[in-house]
Parts: C-alpha cells; sequence; structure tokens
C-alpha cells in the first residue's frame, strides 16, 4: 500500500468514525427528548419540586449518555429508567438525612409532619376547577405524591411505563418479591385514599 | 362515591402523567432541552478518549518493554537472584505498567457499584 492510499484510508476511517458518531449523537438526542418529559414529571411527583426534579432528569441523562451512550440504543430505555429511579432514590436518601439534620437543630412542632407536605405542588391543578373529573385527578395526583418512595416508583413505572414486574424490578434495582409487595401496597393504599374522591 | 379499581387507577394515572406533559410550560421544556444538549456535549468530550487511551496504552507497552529487558539482560550474573518477594514485586509492577484500563475505568466502577446496589426498602 503506497502512502498515499494509506493517508485515504486513515482519512476515510476518521470519516466513518466521525459520522458513527453523529449517527450515535443524534440517535441519543432523539432517544432523550422522547423521554425527558416524562422523566421530569415523574421526578416532579416524587419531589414535589421542579427544580430538583430538573436536576435529577439532567443528572440521569448525564449519566445515560456518559456511560452507556455507546450501547445499542434498544438498551437505552430500561438504563435510563434504572438510572432515573436510582437518582430519585438518592434524592430521597438525602432529603431524609437533610430532613433530620434540620430536625435536631430546629426543634419544633412542625418538624414532626413530613416537611414535603408544605412545599407547594407545581403540579396541582387548580383548585378553583370544579369539574369532577379535575377533582379526581387533583386526588390521584396528591395520593400518589403522598406514597412512600418505592412504591411510587413501582406503581408508577407499571402504570406509566407499562413495565412488567421484571422489567420494573430491574429499573428499581429490586428483586421481583419486592416489586410486587411495593406494587400491591402502592394500590391499596390508593384504594383507601381515593374511595371518597372517586367519582 | 366508590373504591376504584386497580385498572381504573392505572388508567387515570397514565392520563394525569400525560396531562403533565402536555401541560409543561415552555420554560420547563428549554431547560429540559438545555440539560439534554448539555448531557450530549459531555459525551462529545468523552469520546475524545479512546485516542489518548490508544496513546497511553502504546506508552505502557513502550516502558514494559524497556522494564522487561532490563530485567533480563540488566542483572548482572554475579549478583543474587531476587527473593521470591522481589520477584513478586517486580511482576506486580510490570502487571501495572501493563494494563491498558485507563483510570476513568476506576471512577466508572464506582458508577457501576451505585446502580447496582439495592436501595433500601422502605
Amino acid at each position: 500500500m503506497t502512502p498515499i492510499q494509506s493517508t485515504a484510508r486513515i482519512e476515510f476511517a476518521g470519516l466513518v468514525t466521525r459520522r458513527s458518531t453523529l449517527d450515535s449523537k443524534q440517535a441519543l438526542d432523539r432517544f432523550l427528548a422522547g423521554v425527558e418529559r416524562r422523566a421530569f414529571v415523574m421526578a416532579r411527583i416524587a419531589t414535589r419540586n421542579a427544580d430538583e426534579a430538573m436536576d435529577i432528569v439532567q443528572d440521569a441523562m448525564l449519566r445515560l449518555v456518559q456511560y452507556y451512550g455507546t450501547r445499542d440504543d434498544s438498551e437505552w430505555a430500561p438504563l435510563f429508567h434504572r438510572i432515573l429511579q436510582r437518582c430519585i432514590y438518592d434524592w430521597y436518601r438525602r432529603t431524609r438525612v437533610r430532613n433530620r439534620w434540620r430536625h435536631w437543630f430546629t426543634w419544633d412542632e412542625e418538624t414532626e409532619a413530613d416537611p414535603l407536605e408544605n412545599q407547594p405542588d407545581p403540579a396541582a391543578v387548580d383548585p378553583a376547577d370544579s369539574s369532577a373529573t379535575h377533582q379526581t385527578l387533583t386526588a390521584l395526583n396528591a395520593a400518589v405524591g403522598h406514597l412512600p418512595a418505592r412504591q411510587q416508583q413501582a406503581f408508577l413505572l407499571r402504570a406509566c411505563e407499562g413495565l412488567d414486574v421484571e422489567q420494573t424490578a430491574r429499573a428499581m434495582g429490586c428483586s421481583v418479591g419486592s416489586v410486587k409487595t411495593h406494587y400491591s401496597r402502592a394500590v391499596h393504599a390508593l384504594r383507601e385514599r381515593l374511595k371518597d374522591h372517586w367519582q | 362515591m366508590r373504591t376504584p379499581t386497580e385498572q381504573e387507577l392505572l388508567e387515570a394515572t397514565r392520563h394525569l402523567l400525560r396531562e403533565s406533559e402536555r401541560a409543561c410550560d415552555e420554560l420547563t421544556v428549554a431547560r429540559l432541552r438545555a440539560a439534554r444538549l448539555r448531557a450530549l456535549d459531555a459525551k462529545r468530550s468523552r469520546l475524545l478518549l479512546p485516542s489518548w487511551r490508544t496513546a497511553s496504552g502504546f506508552a505502557a507497552a513502550g516502558v514494559v518493554a524497556v522494564l522487561a529487558g532490563t530485567l533480563w539482560f540488566g542483572t548482572p550474573s554475579d549478583l543474587p537472584t531476587p527473593r521470591g518477594s522481589e520477584t513478586a514485586i517486580a511482576i506486580a509492577d510490570i502487571e501495572m505498567l501493563a494494563t491498558t484500563e485507563s483510570p476513568e475505568f476506576y471512577t466508572d466502577i464506582e458508577f457501576y457499584d451505585w446502580l447496582a446496589t439495592e436501595p433500601d426498602a422502605s
């Protein structure tokens, strides 16, 4: 092979690499664009705070791109769910620790209650809207928001993403049995809380 | 008023989430887009790494070759043979130098550990 042929071959290989990098970036962009709003809504239900939810989604997107960007695109969805749920769970853990410290240093009656209950819910529907459907959905939104973290995750992954028990277990990083337990408790709690609101 | 069935809960939750997605304001959509672009840009900077990895791999191989040559040809025959422990250390050093794993590999392991750890049940 002459030096010119060799150089041309190297340049061609470089072009192919750049092309595949570009394709991969576009594919990732499409995938993330397709899931980002849903991820944000799920994180906002969990945190009841739009800024926290935004941070969680950004973190999850960054981790997916960094660690799994080169994987086959069919693997992205389950991996993204897994990372997102892990980020949400980490947020719960940090919040719990933070609240414990706050409780320790500022002892008052209000800290006995769940501090998240006092935060405004950005997803809440206007209470002035008196339609029955909206009332039911508002109650549902609040009820899902008050589920314990793992129950909420199991319920939302099955309800919204349509994941089966095994897929939910992979996304949550726990056993199938745990998912069944969390999901069953979530449904039971929601039915109890909503029986006075369901039309 | 009545108790909803499981199916009704699932359908209503799906409806609620679809509505919430649609109701995302322009600012939120713009922030999500910016977050996505930031993540993708981070990927671009990471993709530059393989060329550095290749270069460091060649460098490590060169160092190993030099070291191996020094050990093989440079040890005077009249000196006593290194004891077992010293030989083991020398071999371990060579293995460390010969490894093609980048330092990022070890950082990545922390991430995979984090992802694999089963969160506490709540």
